[in-house]
């Protein structure tokens, strides 16, 4: 009896089915041939990061706005999917494929070798083969650049910062913030610290407020994370710290890769952004107008790839003077006067 | 008060009954017997609401009714007592009884009140039960008459009693009997499942019989006996008394001196200071009230107890075996058919063939040599097996689960068997059996003790033990109390010292 | 008819699973139908579909078994995770020890190997290395429940957490190439890698990472077969899980049958690490797994337990991940969650078949009806 009764559940649930599906056929997107198909593959973060990820999402989604795209994207969630999302798209002959994040590189190699006729594009990452643009950026320019305005905002004289796996693309973040503190102050003292050693040290939020508590009870007063989903933990960490009698925040954080001022308004000094988003978009552009070249890709102070963030959420914050001393060694490391020490280059 | 009337149910492939029909009398007590296997159960469990019947109608003081439910039986007046007690240990006799039936409104209990009820029903009928006990503190005998009170508190007019006695002793046996008497008086209606022909005789005013899924008689009590009843339930006659010479006992075998098990939960059950012989050629029975420590010595005999939870000595053809664990003492010729056939004895799962290599699975000759198991002896040496000691269906690929008790047991019994063993331990051989299978299984223990093999027997079943043993060890309390000569003493002189009575109080 | 019945519910479990996915598909807004074609069709496409389901399937069934051999002796080995772990390590170690000069990451040659061994010994010791290495794992879970009573499931699910951070520490700080950004070891010497399948089969494209270890995969579930039906020990092991005090009563030490079976259990889950380090990655390379372990739990129960029914649930599993990212990537909202949904609908109704069982299957009607 019963099982009739599921017999009939099934069949009623399948006709349902049936039908919805019939109907809802009209709604697919169509697949237009005429158009430059794009797929992104984005780090184990997830496109929700507010940050390196967030910034590639943006970048993607404005290019598909303005130009003649199909676009789609996979987040991975697991290395072990990485390969995967690239081949599901290069399968299908799509015309750009790109891989987020340093850790796709050598997955990147393996696939962009066996399609050499589909454009990939690694942000982060380097490849020698001709088909993948390297999309890199001078991380240690922008930190300079926010090592200042940290140093210039201390009150303690104690800095932190916070990566996210211990690899030397992270190293180039800490050693530019530490160059540019020093600069300010040479007595600056700087703790870092990083969430972990594998991939789960970039989505680790928990970790991350774990780590700028302990900062912050050390005396660090301005911490500047370079960890993906993990540092947003710090902002957390900062907000807990409160605002002093005037309002102020008594602890700052400095976002990283997009601009996450937005984050927890007045918590956030600035944000050294990594214009990843127009790194992305550029190199869309590039396919959709056959000009798509391999090799690398950098981006710097002088094109604007890299920059700290300056809106209605931080403008109190930063004093004119400060504003102008910083903009003028920016002007100094474009020039070529000031040497930011580049730690991948060692 | 109850008829059922052509009832027809089928399980699967299985013909359970086959239109049934019952026809129980108002203030009778009336008997349903058959072997196991043969519906009595299913009949009166759907009589209870327990199942529903494919065919047939039941009918309730005239009309025809549909039970489809126990809640539907129960509003009808009729209760049934399971042979497995459904109670909650921890709970009181009056929460127990209260269980299902709650009074008072939905959300307030009046437990008080209730208790009132209980121990006015329980007066009523002489049951002598506490509402305020907790179960887990009642003898197997109280837990019964809690499950009687169950029935009665609902207003239970009709009561199905499935083999209420198989868990009594001798004297418990006569108490329940004297309740069912009352309750007869009061007006109640007994309906009671059994496969034990002489209390069959004590206590029912009318008989059914059934037989392979139907009814093959009814008869008055009073108009009928033993062997006849025996012939309607097996379909042939019978043989009810064991025949045996008597035992030509030879050297000793098996010598226990000061045997004492520590059981982990408490010394209550232990054995406790045992000592006796067994010589080849003669059976010795152990007779106890189920608990007394049968199970431990028997265990313990068979090296399924751990040897720091026992002092003392086994001794096997001279040889003290008191650390050796199972393997060796099966290997010496020490064979094991266990009490309770699904927890030891049987892989339920497995099929007969595997089933009949537990305990030689390991070397010849279920395999020589190489690790791996030689199926096509094993299942010839299975079917050989299946033939000497009539398992049926004789097919040696079906699961144990799919064979009747009876079955199973000779297919235990096939494998010790086998071994061959010169000390046979023997836990309620025929416990669970059909009335066929006992006399088959009586017959070979018989022939293996004339073969010259010292045999342990431990039975709750009083007269099984005193038909066949030679000599007959009262155990109390795991102590041995009394060694008795089966043959010169009485059922209930035998029944006073298993409950602890001294051999004076007997004389 | 009992293969019938034996099959009746596995296939229930499944399309049950489909329809509900199907429902869950129509919720969040996209078309099931199509969700499903994308899901199956690139599964089943030649040659990348199905190539890539087998391969993901070989490591499906070896914890499949693994979870299989545990359970016919009445234990649950949740700990394949780890001990697929530990194993991979273990091989991609001795494969680097004894592998001789590799190209590593840098494209520079480097030697960290004791010794250069042929293939021809290097690949059978490689293997060697993670059975014996995984089933060692496994056995420390057997011998705390034989002779300490901790129950397998809390001991294998903290043996897990050892085992990542054991390796992950192994792999960061005295294994992975200096400057690497990654966590990988160095990779294994070329002698040590294991044929794909491209080299037998025409049309199969080299870029598809399936290799022997499939066939061996394959050659284990006869093996697995053979070891718990034909043989004595097998017959202990499946005596231990069917009824404990009958097989003590039998004269088997139950003891030593835990720890036999937690030993063959991991050696099972180990061979994960030849697929994953001799046939594909050519290195351990940290969080290769994609719950393997967990997965073959799921495996095993939808395969009965049985070798046979093992490789089936394992290609579908198999067939479910592959399809998941085209599923992620080509439909509007659906996410590669999809095949979890799946997965965990197929298990949900594959455990409640012993309450169906209980009222329907025919002994367990016999059971209770016992007149």
């Amino acid at each position: 009896m019963k099982s009739r009764f599921l017999f009939v559940t099934i069949v009623l649930l399948c006709a349902l089915v049936a039908l919805n599906s019939s109907c809802n056929r009209g709604t697919q997107t169509a697949d237009d041939k005429s158009k430059v198909h794009v797929g992104i593959v984005f780090d184990i973060g997830g496109k929700d990061d507010r940050s390196f990820n967030a910034a590639a999402w943006e970048g993607v989604k404005r290019a598909a706005k303005d130009l003649p795209i199909v676009l789609r994207d996979v987040e991975p969630g697991s290395p072990t999917n990485i390969e995967p999302a690239m081949r599901a798209f290069a399968e299908r002959g799509y015309d750009l494929i790109i891989g987020v994040g340093f850790a796709q590189a050598p997955i990147m190699e393996v696939v962009a070798k066996d399609y050499p006729n589909i454009n990939f594009a690694i942000v982060d990452g380097v490849s020698q083969l001709p088909n993948v643009a390297s999309l890199v950026f001078k991380e240690h320019q922008g930190s300079y650049l926010v090592g200042m305005l940290a140093a210039r905002t201390s009150k303690t004289g104690t800095l932190g910062f916070i990566g996210g796996m211990d690899i030397p693309l992270i190293h180039r973040f800490e050693t530019g913030y530490e160059e540019g503190a020093k600069a300010v102050n040479p007595q600056i003292r700087v703790i870092q610290n990083f969430v972990g050693v594998n991939d789960s040290a970039w989505n680790n939020p928990g970790k991350g407020k774990e780590l700028a508590l302990s900062q912050i009870g050390r005396g660090a007063d301005v911490i500047f994370t370079a960890a993906g989903n993990s540092g947003l933990g710090a902002f957390d960490a900062v907000e807990q710290a409160g605002r002093d009698e005037q309002g102020h925040a008594r602890r700052f954080v400095i976002g990283v890769d997009s601009n996450q001022n937005g984050v927890k308004p007045g918590f956030v000094l600035t944000s050294m952004v990594k214009r990843v988003d127009n790194a992305v978009y550029n190199i869309a552009q590039d396919v959709v107008n056959h000009q798509f070249k391999g090799g690398f890709h950098v981006f710097g102070l002088e094109t604007d790839g890299v920059g700290y963030s300056l809106d209605e959420n931080n403008q109190t914050l930063i004093p004119p003077d400060v504003l102008k001393d910083v903009d003028a060694a920016k002007q100094k490391i474009i020039a070529g006067q000031i040497q930011v020490t580049d730690a991948m280059a060692k | 008060m109850l008829e059922l009337r052509e009832i027809t149910k089928r399980f699967g492939d299985v013909l359970a009954n086959d239109r049934v029909s019952v026809v129980v009398e108002p203030g009778t007590i009336h008997a349903i017997v058959g072997e196991n296997g043969a519906g009595k159960s299913t009949a009166m469990r759907i009589a209870y609401g327990f199942y529903t019947a494919d065919g047939g109608e039941i009918v309730v003081d005239g009309e025809v009714r549909k039970i489809a439910t126990p809640h539907d039986a129960i509003a009808l007046g009729i209760g049934m007592v399971h042979q497995h007690f459904m109670l909650v240990d921890t709970m009181t006799v009056a929460e127990n009884i209260v269980l299902g039936a709650e009074p008072g409104s939905a959300a307030t209990l009046d437990l008080q009140k209730a208790a009132r009820e209980i121990g006015a029903l329980s007066d009523e009928f002489k049951l002598s039960v506490d509402p305020e006990a907790m179960v887990e503190n009642l003898s197997v005998g109280q837990q019964q008459r809690v499950e009687l009170l169950k029935a009665l508190y609902r207003h239970a007019r009709l009561l199905i009693l499935d083999e209420p006695t198989a868990v009594l002793t001798p004297q418990e046996v006569e108490e329940f009997f004297i309740i069912l008497r009352r309750m007869r008086e009061q007006g109640k209606t007994v309906v009671i499942i059994t496969h034990k022909l002489s209390e069959v005789l004590a206590i029912s005013d009318e008989v059914t019989v059934m037989r392979d899924g139907r009814v093959v008689g009814r008869v008055k009590t009073s108009e009928t006996n033993a062997a006849e009843l025996a012939r309607m339930m097996v379909g042939r006659d019978v043989l009810l008394r064991v025949e045996k010479p008597d035992a030509r006992a030879g050297r000793t075998v098996l010598s226990v001196k000061r045997l004492t098990v520590v059981v982990r939960s408490g010394g209550e059950r232990g054995l406790r200071d045992v000592s006796f012989d067994v010589r080849a050629g003669e059976i010795v029975g152990i007779a106890g009230v189920e608990g007394n420590g049968q199970t431990e010595l028997v265990e313990a005999l068979a090296g399924l107890v751990h040897a720091s939870q026992t002092s003392g000595a086994i001794e096997f053809e001279g040889r003290d075996i008191t650390r050796t664990d199972a393997r060796t003492r099966h290997e010496l010729g020490i064979a094991h058919i266990p009490e309770d056939r699904h927890r030891r004895g049987l892989l339920l799962d497995f099929d007969l063939s595997e089933n009949s290599i537990l305990g030689v699975h390991y070397r010849e000759p279920a395999v020589s040599r190489s690790p791996m198991l030689d199926t096509a002896a094993i299942r010839v040496r299975a079917l050989e097996l299946i033939k000497d000691f009539d398992v049926r269906p004789a097919n040696p690929d079906l699961p144990a689960r799919a064979l009747s008790g009876g079955n199973q047991q000779k297919l235990i019994i096939g494998r010790e068997f086998g071994l061959p063993p010169k000390l046979l331990l023997v836990s309620q051989p025929t416990r669970g059996v059909d009335i066929g299978a006992i006399e088959f299984i009586h017959r070979k223990l018989v022939g293996l003790r004339d073969e010259g093999c010292a045999i342990l027997l431990v039975s709750a079943e009083l007269e099984e033990v005193t038909a066949l043993s030679d000599r007959l060890l009262v155990i109390h309390h795991g102590r041995i109390v009394a060694e008795v000569d089966p043959k010169q003493t009485t059922n209930e002189e035998i029944g006073l010292l298993m409950t602890g009575g001294s051999k004076a109080n007997v004389e | 008819m009992k293969l019938l019945r034996e099959l009746l519910f596995p296939l229930v479990a499944v399309a049950a699973a489909f329809v509900v996915g199907g429902i869950v598909v129509l919720l969040i807004g996209d078309d099931p139908i199509y969700t499903y074609k994308l899901l199956i069709g690139s599964a089943l496409s030649w040659p990348d579909g199905i190539g890539r389901t087998l391969f993901y399937a070989t490591p499906l069934i070896f914890t499949g078994l693994a979870v299989a051999v545990a359970f016919r002796c009445g234990l649950l080995n949740i700990g394949a995770e780890g001990q697929l772990y530990v194993a991979a390590f273990a091989t991609a170690w001795v494969s680097i020890k004894l592998g001789g000069t590799v190209v590593d990451v840098f494209g520079t040659p480097v030697n960290y190997s004791w010794a250069s061994l042929p293939a021809v010994l290097l690949v059978p010791l490689a293997i060697l290395t993670a059975i014996v290495v995984g089933g060692a794992w496994g056995a420390i879970a057997g011998y705390l429940k034989a002779y300490f009573g901790a129950h397998e499931v809390i001991t294998t699910i903290m043996l897990n957490f050892i085992a990542v951070a054991l390796v992950s520490y192994f792999t960061q700080y005295h294994y992975k190439v200096p400057g690497d950004p990654i966590l990988q070891t160095a990779p294994i010497g070329a002698a040590a890698h294991i044929p794909r399948l491209s080299a037998f089969i025409p049309g199969l494209p080299e870029s598809i990472p399936l290799n022997v270890a499939f066939i061996l995969a394959l050659l284990a579930c006869a093996l697995v077969y053979v070891f718990l039906w034909r043989t004595k020990w097998g017959y202990e092991i499946r005596a231990t899980g069917a009824n404990p005090t009958a097989a003590e009563y039998g004269g088997i030490s139950i003891r030593k049958q835990i720890v036999l079976a937690m030993a063959v259990s991991g050696g099972l889950a180990g061979m994960v690490g030849v697929n994953e380090v001799l046939g594909y990655h050519h290195r351990y390379y940290d969080s290769f797994s994609e719950n393997y372990g967990f997965t073959g739990i799921a495996v095993a129960l939808l395969g009965r337990n049985h070798p046979v029914g093992i490789i089936f649930s394992a290609l579908l599993f198999g067939m479910l991940q592959r399809g998941a990212i085209p599923v992620d990537a080509f439909t509007e909202h659906v996410s590669k969650d999809l095949v979890q949904v799946l997965q965990a609908i197929v298990i949900l109704f594959v455990a409640a078949e012993a309450a169906f069982r209980g009222s329907f299957g025919r002994f367990g009607l016999l059971k209770r009806s016992k007149v």
